[in-house]
This record gives structure tokens, C-alpha cells and sequence, in this order.
């Protein structure tokens, strides 16, 4: 089979080089499409279902709201679980597939399940699902500000309002509907809203109450349509506009009439533009500002769909009012092109340094450059490749290509035909003819073929228990390990066709059988060497030993973590207060924050998310704010090579210094997905369950003591879920009872005064405001003005005993009218501490301790405080612990690897006895895997890394291009020893022939990872572990192939005797053959 | 050549083992040993340096001699309870005599004296919160005294003098301040009852003559009309007996007039009255005599007046009672007829410790001001009396002079709070 290709390839030779071209031409249209990102989406398949819920406690939000629709979702089709979070005004309930679910599908059966549900909640509540996008959907930031100086048309500067109103009815409609904008989400400003404030004592004057006035509003503000009317063959439309167009407008509504005399409501209340009761606002560099967050749609390119979006930025800040300016703060461009940068300069300089090496090595710049093809050959394969099976270019996917790796097939074969061009020409004495040399290359590159084949085979079959990998990992890991494999494939495929046909058409000149000095040099070094080996034989397999219990003895003591961590070169601060805090007095503390962040030259600029923006996709209380610290790149900073950590650390320091706030740092991607995957925005996250509010947070104070004394904890706490002040007012039954009062008529003046109530819409042209009937801000806030909220009586009949002071007094009052109570007549006012979220999982109430972990590795952390709490915390019957936070997906995943990795093992050993036949040759060459391993540990040991998965990745690709080296070694020797030569000579013969390829082999794969392994730039901490373990790795099995093997060889034949050697050498000598 | 095999084996094991033992040393990188979490980490090692007895208590040690004190506040107000042990044997509690000083921040202490009670001594005082103190313990047992000192903070933050200026904390001294009681009522302006006069004909008769319309200043014994009696024919003047205002008129000349109905009223309104409508629940605090600020409002003008009169009884269908205020009117500005606001004032005293009401914050369970004694600050538990909406009467828990967090106190409770303050003795 392969010799037909091989064969088949230097006959059609041409075809083969257009086919090869036409692959190329494929891969660089490709380019275009490949969609780039920075790092792979590891969202999980969620469903976010929001509902509002005006004014709602949290306890009532929960009992409400979100256990009707939390139990609607129970039993969907490939749930995952559910998680759910109860605060003032809003519930979300937050669904997880399995993944792979179609979120289109999902979605619509949450429709279902909605609407079915929708019958339990109480009327007016609006259940919404958040936006289709993933961690990776908030991909563009911009604030809205007026210059400085700036007016409006009036004559006035810009206030919050003006500028979230251009934001809302200006720049968000023309970001809406950008192809990949799924949603423009907007936090800060106040929305605008037409304010009726009756004065209560007015009311009370003119026997008025509040219902009056919203009802006067709701009937003279509508337009109506009247048909048409035919006159004269032509048709009128009627219409009979009614809307109020303005506050003016507003003021002159009529309320009631008096003695003739009519009542506006601008008699009895204020109109003003006011603004509505928000749960959110946004600070820029210690000023309040608007804030829009663009989303994109889940699975565009977010380079793409980042880019789209700032140049229509570009365009819309032509369209904004003169002084008015929309200023991106975060653009996902940025990090996707530097991390970008990173992996292409990684692998164009690794890329250089392979063809320098094999032009070195193997002396022949024809020979060379024909190896080299098959790099950017197999890339432009690839990329096809990715475009095909929708994989995105990411640190991920392209951060583990080694093209050292992937040339090596094409290296043996092209070594092979210019050994045996050489050969044949100094044998010959001249040039071949085109007819011999096509025969003689058809029979070198026959000749390593299949060792070649199987090896490069073996390296992608190593990499396919990565494909099993599920969960966050999976998403993480996938990518990579289809790209790898699509590049071997690639690689694969040109070096039994292309190399062949371009080795047998371009070969034509001299090729010096004498090898150049490097190569010599290197033989000169090697044959002593080997001999010593083979002459300490014992010592040599004992120390392969002891270097193979030793690096066990280093993976012990090593630790280990999830992922390093992309930097994301931006720092994402949390600043966290007590609950309670009022939106006003958060935005305050927050300008003291940025304020002080601002003096660090390396920052650029700071903004900050305060509480719930108007899309509920991160609830948050008013307490706690997201910040984001953009800085400056770094050849601005008055030190360049300051450590990030350093800088981080140096902040955090700053910041503590200032009273009442916490912190958490993080960065913005890593934050959103944290917040996603868990709902929990740490390393490490105990979640206590059970039903008892007080209970839970009992055993949460304790589980934080305890997590708080581990070391390496950072930013121990536990979620605060009780502090929020709430007012209650207590009604009187009694009292109310009395007077006839329904409880429904006090609350609803309670909704009005202090809430505010919709009275219809004011209409602005296309802009829409609601018009909302509240008390006056002044006596909102007071409470004994609240006290003193009239409270109107049901009509009362006539009594003879009401005195009548004068004549005066029975006139002004019109017959009939209301008489009132004060609010704290029929209702007591106290003030104390309430819940202030409720969470829930999987349909169970919870509380959350997290921490983060720094400068020491999660899985240590963990077991130490796993151990601690089970000591320290005593935890009641009916409650019960679980841990969450990023660590979940490190244990998940190292249970799989525990299976996948001795699978991949089996796997290799299993392609080894395919191509040898032997059980003990196979052996033979799998002892390449554990001494390549102590390389990798020894690498890791020394840059001081702990293991992790990316690590853990390389070691798998380190056990391919082990064997591979080892393979080629082993059957050379056998090929020897079945030609006749004894033991010894095949041996030291075999060893010597093949040590150009296995250098180059090695050499080419190894330094290929060197700019990976040494990179600074975005995204290398990513690839770092990985191309550290491959070069360390790969240097020691050059080693073990070079010397330890032949050594093995020796010891594992020295009881052959000579017939039995003949026999078992034929056999495999015979294999190659048999299998083509 | 066999001999030069087994030393080379050696050598490798011996190297081998070498390599184990220094990667075994080696331990983890050296950020293992880096900084621990914040606040809680801290005071839990703290918690680890201080000895704590048999019943969980702080142990104070001197040669054999162990002091363990404890609070005890399991259903009772928080109080000492003190132990004692020789060589870590118990020792009866009557053989010591014991002192403690409490000193807290802002200059109280408190001196404890303690008596026998079962197997420990208590303390004769309640030990109040925050349990936040130094501590000075005296203990004589069988001639030898034995002293220890402790601090004992708890809640307590420091604040640089510049965070403290950022962050807009305003410190303030407790003082004296008048704290005025108000009461806001509606009324309405009425004229007054005693200055007001219904003009009524004494015969039946025909009106002839109309002098004076609706609104006309009239001066005492005026003839305002003439009126052709039906008895006698005659005509007759009718005359008002008031200087004032005709504010009602129903006279037109021509018309029947008959005795017992008014023609016009006259009233005097260069004092009206201003009738307030007083809620049930606030009857029992007013009484007559009380100053009250009249407000016209819009633009009106405001007086001040005194309660003159408060009704008897009240009305059935808006349960209110109605309390009177006489205002001099010299310049017509009060019209009758329009509402009004009264504020009055209920009581105003001079207290001798009040604190600025935005000083008082809610923590855990009390309500609390912030004491501040260099940089440091903490809370303080009081019990806050009368307040008119600026000022707070402190009733206790507090002494002339103490400097208390006046302005963005609220900063204050956050930072305390926010490190998740133990409550541990």
C-alpha cells in the first residue's frame, strides 16, 4: 500500500507538485476565514432566565419567582443542573446543558417551560433569557462623555441623563443590529423619565389623593385613530392627537374642578425630568459615566466581530451631538491580535530555526529546502483543516504546533535518499541517470517508510485520548489536539507524496557522500560513547533507572494547577462592600478607588461596573462594583520589565489603604468565564447547602476560618448573603380595619409614593420615556415625611357630631371629599437587617466561601484544605458541602487523564508490535517513553513550573516523538542483523548510520519549540509549560535512543543465538514488506 | 572489566541516591511560604500565639500561677468569670483577690472588682459592647501580686490621617445641643370667630339702599344700608358694630329682608385664626401654649404663633382634633381660606450630649457612633434619646468630650465589616 503511493508518487511526480500547490493555494484562501480568538470558549451550554421583579425583597423574590421557574426547569432534556440567585428586584435562574446541546433547541424548550410557568407568577412580572453569547461575549466596552466645556442645545452642560439617553436612542440602535451583535448592554446614567411629584400637603388641601392624579394622567395622554372620512373622491385619515408632548404639557392636565375652577396638576405637583430608580451605574477614572457593553453572538469571531464594531464606532461618533463622544475602554482586538503576534512569531521563528538546522545537518540546500516545504505545506493544510471543522486560531490551537515534530517524517525520508544518493553516486562514480535515481529513491524512501510512518502515525494517535477529555477541559483542549492532528495528517500525507516526488525531481546534482563537520564531529563524539555504553551495559540500564525513579520522585514533589493562566495583559478588580451599600455611596467609594489607581503610571485608564446593568447578565449588587484597569503597554511603563504580579501586588497594597472596600483581581476574560462556568468567581469555592438561612451562614463562618489559615489562601470570604437594611412597614390590620382601609389601598400609595408608578409613556419622537407619579425626592428619602404620607379614607357617611366651624370652612371643602390618615397611623416603620441574596443549586439553598489561591499550585491547596475543614468545621445534620471554583475542572480532569493516559500508552505499545512483530522489540522501544518523560520532568523541575495540564499535553506529545526515534533505530539494526551481521556490528553499524536522522529528528523538533519556550509576549505563560516539557523531554530520549537503546538491544539479544537471531530477524525483516 | 562494571553500578546508585535526597529537600517554590490571606488569616494567628484554657478562655501565665479569663455571656449580660490554676491544678477562687482594668478607646475604663461564685470569681459589672479593650489584670494570692496586661481589640480599623481626609471622615467632639421636638400639621386659615359679625336686620322690611359691597373696609357704627321697615314703613339705617371687612353679603337693594338672616358679615381680620387638624396618635403631645410656625407656602408669608385653643372633642370621620393658633393680621396677608402648614415646636431642651444625627449607624444588633482616638476607630454602643432630624441625644453610653466619626460614619461600619470582624473573646 505505502510502496504504491511511493511509487505512484514519483511517477506522477507533477501531478503530485500541482496537487501539493493546489492544497497550498486552498490553505491561504482559507486564511481569510479562519476565525481568531485569543483563547478557545470554554462556556459551558447555559441559559440565563431573568425576571424582573420591581421592588421585590429578595426572600419574596425567591419564593415568588424563582422557585416556580426554578421548578419549571427541573426534568428538561440533557440538563446539567441549575443554579439560581434571588436579590432586591430581580431573579435569575441560570440552566446548564450537557455540553453539545444545541442552544437554539434549548432554548425554546425553556420558552416552554416559561410560558407554562408563567401562570404561577405573580402578574406584571416580565421573564426574560439573557443574550445567546458566551465568556467570551463581551468583547467591546465604550463610555459616553461629554467633553469638557461642552453644552447642550439649550445652553446647559450634560448631565448622566442626556448622555444615556444619546447612548439609548442614538449609538445603541446603531450598534444593535451589526452582524455578530447580539445585544448592547447598558450600565450607568440615569434612563429619563417625566416625573410628576405631588406635594402630599397640597393633595390633602384639595381633598386629592395619589390615584387621582395617575388617573387625570392616564386620561389625557393618548392619541386616538378615527377612520377616514370620503369627501370629494379623497379619502382623510382621522386622528385626534391627545399626547402630551412635553412637560408643560404635562403641568396643564386638569386633576378636578373646584367651584368651577379647574385644577391642573402642576397646582398640586412638580413636573420635572427626573430619573429612574436604578440598580446600576459606571465610574471612568473616578467620574460617572455611561457605559455600554457590546456582546457578541455566540460562535462569531470576536476579532471580526470586535473590529466591525469599532469601525462603526468610528462612524457613530460622527453622528452624536457636538460635545459628545463615545470612547472605547476595551477592545477585544487588542488582546486577540497580541496573542496572536505571540503564536506567530513563535512559529515563524521556530519555523527559521528548523531550516537552518537541516540545512546544517544535512549539508545539501536542495535537500534542505524540500524538507522545509512541507512546513508551510502542512500549515496551509492545517488551516483548511480548521476552516473545515470549525476550530478557531487560538493560543490554544496553534500554541502547540511544533513544525520540528511535523517534519519529522519528511527528515528520515529526505536523510534516507540523500545517504543513499551519496552512496550510489560514490559507487557509481557519477550522476545517476533520471530512471536510477527514480529508482533509488523509490527504494530509500521504501526503506524508512514504514518506521516513519508509524512513528508520525504514533504522534497522532497519542493525541487522541485528549479527545476525550470533557467538561471545561475538552473545550480547552480540543482545539489543539484536532489542529496537531490535522498538521501530522497534513505532514503525513506530503512526506510519502510530495517528498518522494520532489526529492526524485530535484535531486539531479552531486550530493557529497562526505559529510560536513558538524556531522562529523558528532559521530567523532558519538562512537566512543557509544562503545563505553555497550562496554557498561549494567550501569547504563541502572541509571536510565534511577533517572526514571528519580523524576517520579520530582513529579511527587511538584505541584500542579489547572491551567497557567492567559495573561490577559488588562486586570480586572473587584471591589466589594459591605451589603447595603447604597448605589451613591458605592459610586463614591468607587472614585476614591480609580482615583488612586490613576496615580499608577502603568495604568492607562480605569472604569468600573457598579451593579446590575439594564441586561441582568451579571447580576450584581449596588455593593459590588467590576472594575477594569487597562494599562498602558508596557514600553510606557517607567520600567518595562516590571513583573505583572509585582504591579499587581503593589495596587493591591494601594488599595487596601482605602476604608471599606475589598478586593478580588482577576482579568476581564478569566472573570467572565469564572463567573459562567460556576457562578463563582474564584480558584476555590465551598458551597455549604441546606435549608436554614442562620444554620448555613453558621457553618460558612467556620468553613472560612478554616480555608483562611491554609497557605497560599488569598482573598478568603464568604459570600455575604444577610446585611441588607430593609424598611419594613408593618400594617396595622387593627387600625385599618376601623377605618375600612383595604391593605391593598395603602400599599398601593405606598407603591407610588416611594417606588414610583408608570402613568403612561411620553413620546419624543421615536424616543419613548415612561411618566411616573412619585413623591418628591426630598421626602422620599425622609423618614418621617414617610410617616406623614396621607393615606386617603373610604367616603364616609354624613355624622351630625362634625363641627362646623364657620361658614367659611364648610364651603372651601367640596362635599365628599376623602378625609386621610398618616402612614404610621395604620402601619409601623422599622428598620432592620434582612437576607440580601438568596442562592439556590440544583434546587437547594446555599452559601459560598471562596478564595483565591496565590503563589502556591490549586492542587495542594485544595488537599490541605480539604483535610483542615474536615478537622476543623462540624457540620449539622442536613447540611452537607461541595467544592466548586476552577479546581473542579483540574480533578475532573486528572481522574480522565488517569484512565486516557495508560490508554495511550497500550495505544502506542499496540503500533510498536504492529510494525516490529515482536513483543520484545516493542518493549524495546517503549522504554523511550519513561526516560523521554524524566527529560520533561527534569525541564519542568529546573524553569521551576508546576505541572499542569498544558504540561501534561506536552508529555503526551513528548511519548510520540519518543518512540518515533526509537523506532527508526531499531528497525535499521534489525534490517542489519537480518542482512547477516552479527549482534555487535548491526548494532554499533545501525547506531552510527542512523545518528544524523535521529539528531536532526530531535534537534528540529526541539528547537522548533525554543522561541515557544522562551516567549514573553501575550500568551506565552500558555504554551510555556508545554514547549518546556517537549525540549526537555526530547533532548533526554535523543540521549535514550543514541545510547541507552542500542545498550538495551544489546542486553535484550545477547541470548539469541545465531539461528534464533536469523529467525526472529527475518520475521521482521520480512514485516515491512508484507505489510506495503 | 567485571570489577570496573559493579563500581560503575555503584557510582550510579550512589548518585543516584544523592540526586533523590536533594530533590526531596527541595521543597515546593518558595511562593508557598508567601503571604497569607487578609484579616482572617491574621487573626487566626494571632489566635494560635494566645493560650487558651479549659474553658476556652484566655490563659495568663506567670511561674505556676495561671490566671483564665473568660466572658461569660450564655443568657445572661456578658460578665467576667475567672479562673485560676496552679501547676494546672484548680485552685479555690476565694484564696485571690482580682482586679480588672478595662481601658477602651476615647478614654473610658472601666474598674472591675470580682466575688466568689462557685468555682470561679465574677466580675461586678456587665461588661458592655464592643468587647474591645486593654486590659489590666491584678491578682494577689497569698501575698504575691501577679499583673498582666493584654490588648483585646475588636471591630476596631485604623485609618491614616490622609485616607481619613480622602475619604471625606469628619471627626467631631461630643457637646451639648438644643434639640427641637417639631410636629408638622395642615390647617387652614379661618377668620377669627370673636371678631366677626353677622349684620341681621332687626325688622322685616324692603331693602332700599346698599352702601357697601363684598370686600369694603366698614369702621364701627357705619351705615352700611337702609332698609324700609314693614312694621312701622319707615326707613331705618342698618349700622355695623365692628370695624372689619364685609366677607359676605347678601343684600340687593329691592330685596325682602327679614329679621334673624344676614345680610352681611363684617369680620375684623387683622387677626385670623389657623385651624390644624392634629392626627390621633400625635394628640397626647400637644398642648396649648406650644409655639407654632405658620407657612403659608407659594410664596406666602410665614408666622409664628402660639397653640391657643385645642378642641374638646374631635371629628368622628377624619379622627382628628382640631388645635387653634390666633395670628395677628394686621396687613391682611393671611387670607381665609387657604391652607396652611403649621410646625409645632413640641418641646426644644438644651441636652448635654448630643452627636450629630448622620453619626449614628446601625451595627449588628445596636445602634452605634464611631469613636475615633488617634487613628484608630470603633464602635460605640449607645442609646440614642430625642432627635429633631440634625441632632441626636445621646441618653448613654457616652461622655463629654469623646471624639465621634460626624460626617460618612457609614465609611467607617464599612471597613470594619468588610474584614469580616470576629466576635471572639
Amino acid at each position: 500500500m505505502l510502496e504504491r503511493i511511493l511509487s505512484f508518487s514519483i511517477k506522477q511526480r507533477w501531478m503530485v507538485l500541482l496537487a501539493s500547490l493546489g492544497i497550498a493555494l486552498l490553505g491561504v484562501l482559507n486564511y481569510n476565514r479562519l476565525p481568531i480568538d485569543a483563547v478557545p470558549d470554554i462556556t459551558n451550554v447555559q441559559v440565563q432566565i431573568n425576571t424582573e421583579a420591581p421592588g421585590y425583597s429578595p426572600l419574596e423574590a425567591e419564593q415568588r419567582i424563582t422557585f416556580p421557574v426554578e421548578t419549571a426547569m427541573a426534568g428538561l432534556p440533557n440538563l446539567d443542573y441549575t443554579r439560581s440567585l434571588s436579590r432586591y428586584g430581580l431573579s435569575q435562574v441560570t440552566v446548564v446543558f450537557k455540553d453539545g446541546t444545541d442552544i437554539f433547541w434549548a432554548r425554546n424548550l425553556i420558552n416552554e417551560r416559561i410560558q407554562e410557568a408563567k401562570s404561577k407568577l405573580p402578574p406584571g412580572v416580565e421573564v426574560a433569557m439573557g443574550p445567546i453569547a458566551t465568556g467570551l461575549g463581551e468583547i467591546y466596552m465604550f463610555t459616553v462623555e461629554a467633553k469638557e466645556g461642552a453644552k447642550t442645545a439649550d445652553g446647559n452642560a450634560y448631565t448622566p441623563m442626556d448622555l444615556r439617553t444619546v447612548e439609548d436612542w442614538i449609538i445603541k440602535p446603531q450598534l444593535r443590529n451589526l452582524p455578530g451583535v447580539v445585544e448592547v448592554n447598558t450600565i450607568g446614567g440615569f434612563v429619563k423619565q417625566y416625573h410628576v411629584t405631588p406635594h402630599p400637603d397640597k393633595l390633602l388641601a384639595y381633598g386629592l389623593s395619589l390615584h387621582d392624579v395617575m388617573e387625570a394622567l392616564a386620561r389625557n395622554n393618548a392619541n386616538v385613530g378615527a377612520g377616514y372620512i370620503e369627501r370629494n373622491g379623497e379619502q382623510y385619515l382621522i386622528r385626534a392627537p391627545g399626547q402630551v408632548a412635553g412637560l408643560d404639557d404635562i403641568r396643564q392636565i386638569v386633576v378636578s374642578n373646584r367651584e368651577g375652577q379647574p385644577l391642573y396638576v402642576r397646582d398640586v405637583a412638580d413636573v420635572l425630568l427626573g430619573s429612574e430608580l436604578r440598580t446600576g451605574a459606571a465610574t471612568e477614572n473616578g467620574e460617572e459615566v455611561v457605559l455600554g457593553t457590546v456582546f457578541m453572538l455566540m460562535g462569531e469571531n470576536s476579532r471580526t466581530v470586535s473590529e466591525r464594531v469599532h469601525s462603526r464606532m468610528a462612524e457613530i461618533n460622527r453622528t452624536l451631538p457636538a460635545g459628545v463622544v463615545a470612547k472605547t475602554v476595551y477592545n477585544r482586538t487588542d488582546l486577540v491580535n497580541a496573542a496572536i503576534n505571540t503564536v506567530k512569531k513563535n512559529l515563524l521563528e521556530g519555523a527559521i530555526l528548523v531550516i537552518v538546522i537541516l540545512f546544517v545537518l544535512l549539508g545539501n540546500f536542495r535537500a534542505a529546502l524540500i524538507t522545509a516545504l512541507v512546513i508551510p505545506l502542512s500549515m496551509l493544510f492545517t488551516i483548511t483543516g480548521m476552516v473545515g471543522s470549525q476550530i478557531s486560531g487560538n493560543l490554544m490551537s496553534l500554541g502547540a504546533l511544533d513544525f520540528g515534530i511535523i517534519v519529522d517524517g519528511a527528515v528520515i525520508t529526505v536523510e534516507n535518499c540523500i545517504r543513499r544518493l551519496a552512496e550510489e553516486q560514490k559507487h557509481r562514480g557519477r550522476l545517476l541517470m533520471r530512471a536510477e535515481r527514480f529508482d533509488l529513491v523509490f527504494d530509500a524512501t521504501k526503506e524508512v517508510v514504514r518506521p516513519a510512518f508509524f512513528g508520525v502515525f504514533i504522534i497522532m494517535v497519542v493525541y487522541l485520548p485528549i479527545l476525550t477529555l470533557t467538561g471545561v477541559e475538552g473545550k480547552m483542549f480540543h482545539p489543539m489536539a484536532w489542529t496537531v492532528i490535522i498538521a501530522l495528517l497534513g505532514a503525513l500525507i506530503f512526506a510519502v507524496t510530495f517528498i518522494p516526488a520532489a526529492v526524485a525531481l530535484f535531486m539531479t546534482g552531486k550530493v557529497s557522500e562526505k559529510e560536513n563537520f558538524v556531522m562529523r564531529a558528532a559521530k567523532a563524539m558519538y562512537r566512543p560513547a557509544l562503545n563505553l555504553c555497550l562496554n557498561f551495559r549494567g550501569a547504563v540500564a541502572l541509571g536510565a533507572m534511577v533517572l526514571v525513579v528519580l523524576s517520579g520522585v520530582a513529579v511527587s514533589r511538584m505541584g500542579s494547577e489547572f491551567m497557567p493562566s492567559l495573561d490577559e495583559g488588562d486586570i480586572a478588580l473587584h471591589a466589594l462592600r459591605i451589603p447595603g451599600t447604597s448605589l451613591s455611596q458605592a459610586v463614591e467609594m468607587q472614585h476614591l478607588l480609580e482615583k488612586r489607581l490613576k496615580e499608577f503610571p502603568e495604568v492607562k485608564h480605569v472604569f468600573a461596573k457598579i451593579g446590575t446593568a439594564e441586561v441582568a447578565t451579571d447580576p450584581m449588587p449596588p455593593s459590588v462594583a467590576d472594575g477594569f484597569v487597562i494599562l498602558k503597554p508596557r514600553s510606557e511603563w517607567p520600567n518595562p520589565k516590571k513583573p505583572k504580579v509585582e504591579l499587581v501586588s503593589e495596587m493591591e497594597t494601594a488599595v487596601k489603604k482605602l476604608p471599606g472596600n475589598n478586593y478580588e483581581f482577576t482579568q476581564p476574560i478569566q472573570m467572565r468565564f469564572n463567573e459562567l462556568i460556576s457562578g463563582v468567581r474564584s480558584d476555590v469555592a465551598v458551597k455549604v447547602f441546606g435549608d436554614d438561612m442562620s444554620v448555613l451562614q453558621e457553618v460558612g463562618e467556620e468553613v472560612e476560618k478554616a480555608l483562611g489559615s491554609v497557605s497560599g489562601a488569598a482573598d478568603v470570604k464568604m459570600e455575604q448573603t444577610t446585611g441588607l437594611p430593609l424598611m419594613t412597614i408593618a400594617l396595622k390590620r387593627d387600625v385599618m380595619a376601623r377605618h375600612g382601609l383595604n391593605v391593598s389601598d395603602v400599599q398601593e400609595v405606598i407603591e407610588i409614593a416611594l417606588g414610583s408608578k408608570s402613568a403612561g409613556e411620553v413620546f419624543e419622537g421615536d424616543r419613548r420615556f415612561d411618566l411616573v407619579v412619585r413623591l418628591p425626592e426630598n421626602l422620599r428619602t425622609d423618614i418621617e415625611a414617610i410617616k406623614r404620607i396621607p393615606i386617603p379614607l373610604p367616603p364616609h357617611e354624613e355624622s351630625g357630631a362634625t363641627v362646623t366651624r364657620s361658614v367659611f370652612a364648610s364651603k372651601a371643602t367640596a362635599r365628599n371629599a376623602p378625609s386621610y390618615l398618616p402612614l404610621n397611623a395604620v402601619a409601623t416603620i422599622h428598620i432592620a437587617p434582612g437576607p440580601n441574596q438568596v442562592n439556590r443549586e440544583n434546587g437547594k439553598r446555599r452559601v459560598v466561601v471562596t478564595a483565591n489561591v496565590r503563589g502556591c499550585d490549586l492542587g495542594s491547596f485544595v488537599q490541605e484544605a480539604q483535610q483542615k475543614i474536615q478537622e476543623q468545621v462540624k457540620i449539622p445534620a442536613g447540611y452537607w458541602t461541595a467544592w466548586g471554583g476552577t479546581f473542579e475542572q483540574l480533578i475532573s480532569a486528572a481522574k480522565r487523564l488517569q484512565i486516557v493516559v495508560p490508554i495511550a500508552l497500550l495505544l502506542i505499545f499496540l503500533l510498536l508490535f504492529m510494525t516490529l512483530g515482536t513483543i520484545k522489540d516493542a518493549i524495546l522501544v517503549f522504554t523511550g517513553v519513561p526516560l523521554a518523560l524524566t527529560g520533561g520532568v527534569a525541564a519542568l523541575w529546573l524553569r521551576d513550573i508546576p505541572l499542569s495540564i498544558s504540561a501534561g499535553v506536552g508529555f503526551i506529545a513528548l511519548s510520540g516523538v519518543a518512540v518515533l526515534n526509537g523506532l527508526v533505530m531499531i528497525s535499521f539494526i534489525n534490517k542489519l542483523r537480518s542482512e547477516g551481521k552479527p549482534l555487535d556490528e548491526a548494532i554499533s553499524e545501525g547506531s552510527l548510520t542512523r545518528l544524523r536522522p535521529v539528531l536532526m529528528t530531535a534537534l528540529v523538533a526541539s528547537l522548533g519549540f525554543v522561541p515557544m519556550a522562551l516567549a514573553t509576549g501575550t500568551g506565552a505563560e500558555v504554551q510555556r509549560p508545554l514547549a518546556t516539557v517537549v525540549i526537555g523531554g526530547i533532548l533526554s530520549s535523543t540521549a535514550l535512543t543514541l545510547l541507552v537503546l542500542p545498550v538495551l538491544y544489546r542486553m535484550f539479544h545477547s541470548r539469541d543465538d545465531g539461528s534464533e537471531a536469523t529467525r526472529s530477524t527475518s520475521v521482521i525483516a520480512s514485516a515491512p514488506s508484507s505489510a506495503a | 572489566m567485571k570489577n570496573n562494571q559493579i563500581i560503575a553500578i555503584l557510582a550510579v546508585l550512589a548518585l543516584g541516591a544523592g540526586f533523590t535526597t536533594l530533590a526531596l529537600k527541595k521543597t515546593k517554590p518558595a511562593a508557598a511560604d508567601g503571604k497569607y490571606g487578609d484579616g482572617a488569616a491574621h487573626r487566626e494567628e494571632a489566635g494560635e500565639q494566645m493560650e487558651r484554657g479549659p474553658h476556652r478562655g484566655r490563659m495568663l501565665r506567670e511561674g505556676n500561677f495561671a490566671t483564665e479569663i473568660t466572658i461569660f455571656e450564655t443568657g445572661l449580660p456578658p460578665q467576667f468569670r475567672v479562673y485560676f490554676y496552679e501547676q494546672d491544678k484548680p485552685v479555690d477562687a476565694a484564696q485571690v483577690k482580682l482586679t480588672v482594668k478595662l481601658k477602651r478607646l476615647g478614654g473610658r475604663s472601666d474598674v472591675i472588682q470580682f466575688k466568689k461564685e462557685g468555682d470561679y470569681l465574677v466580675g461586678d459589672q456587665t461588661i458592655y459592647e464592643p468587647h474591645s479593650f486593654e486590659v489590666k489584670v491584678t491578682a494577689e494570692r497569698g501575698g504575691q501580686t501577679h499583673r498582666w496586661q493584654y490588648e483585646s481589640p475588636e471591630a476596631r480599623v485604623e485609618l491614616s490621617p490622609e485616607a481619613e481626609k480622602a475619604s471625606g471622615v469628619v471627626v467631631e467632639t461630643v457637646g451639648p445641643a438644643k434639640i427641637k421636638a417639631t410636629l408638622k400639621a395642615n390647617g387652614r386659615v379661618v377668620p377669627n370667630e370673636d371678631q366677626m359679625k353677622h349684620v341681621v336686620p332687626r325688622y322685616p322690611g324692603v331693602l332700599k339702599v346698599v352702601l357697601k359691597r363684598l370686600g369694603d373696609k366698614v369702621s364701627k357704627d357705619e351705615v352700611l344700608a337702609a332698609v324700609e321697615s314693614n312694621e312701622s314703613l319707615q326707613r331705618y339705617e342698618i349700622k355695623s358694630d365692628l370695624a372689619g371687612t364685609i366677607i359676605e353679603k347678601h343684600a340687593v337693594p329691592g330685596e325682602f329682608v327679614s329679621e334673624g338672616e344676614a345680610i352681611f358679615i363684617v369680620a375684623d381680620l387683622s387677626s385670623v385664626w389657623v385651624d390644624l387638624n392634629i392626627y390621633r396618635q400625635d394628640a397626647a403631645r400637644v398642648k396649648t401654649g406650644q409655639s407654632v410656625m405658620i407657612d403659608g407656602g407659594d410664596g406666602f408669608h410665614k408666622d409664628k404663633g402660639t397653640i391657643a385653643y385645642i378642641s374638646p372633642y374631635g371629628s368622628e370621620s377624619t379622627q382628628t382634633l382640631l388645635v387653634r393658633v390666633a395670628l395677628p393680621n394686621p396687613d391682611g396677608e393671611w387670607r381665609p381660606g387657604l391652607f396652611v402648614t403649621g410646625e409645632i415646636l413640641l418641646e426644644e431642651v438644651e441636652v448635654p450630649l448630643a452627636v450629630k444625627a448622620s453619626a449614628v449607624q446601625t451595627f449588628r444588633d445596636w445602634t452605634v457612633l464611631f469613636v475615633n482616638e488617634g487613628n484608630f476607630f470603633e464602635p460605640l454602643v449607645i442609646k440614642p434619646g430625642r432627635s429633631d432630624g440634625e441632632w441626636v441625644e445621646i441618653v448613654s453610653g457616652l461622655k463629654p468630650g469623646m471624639r465621634y466619626v460626624a460626617e460618612n460614619s457609614f465609611l467607617i461600619k464599612a471597613d470594619i465589616l468588610k474584614s469580616g470582624a470576629t466576635h471572639d473573646h
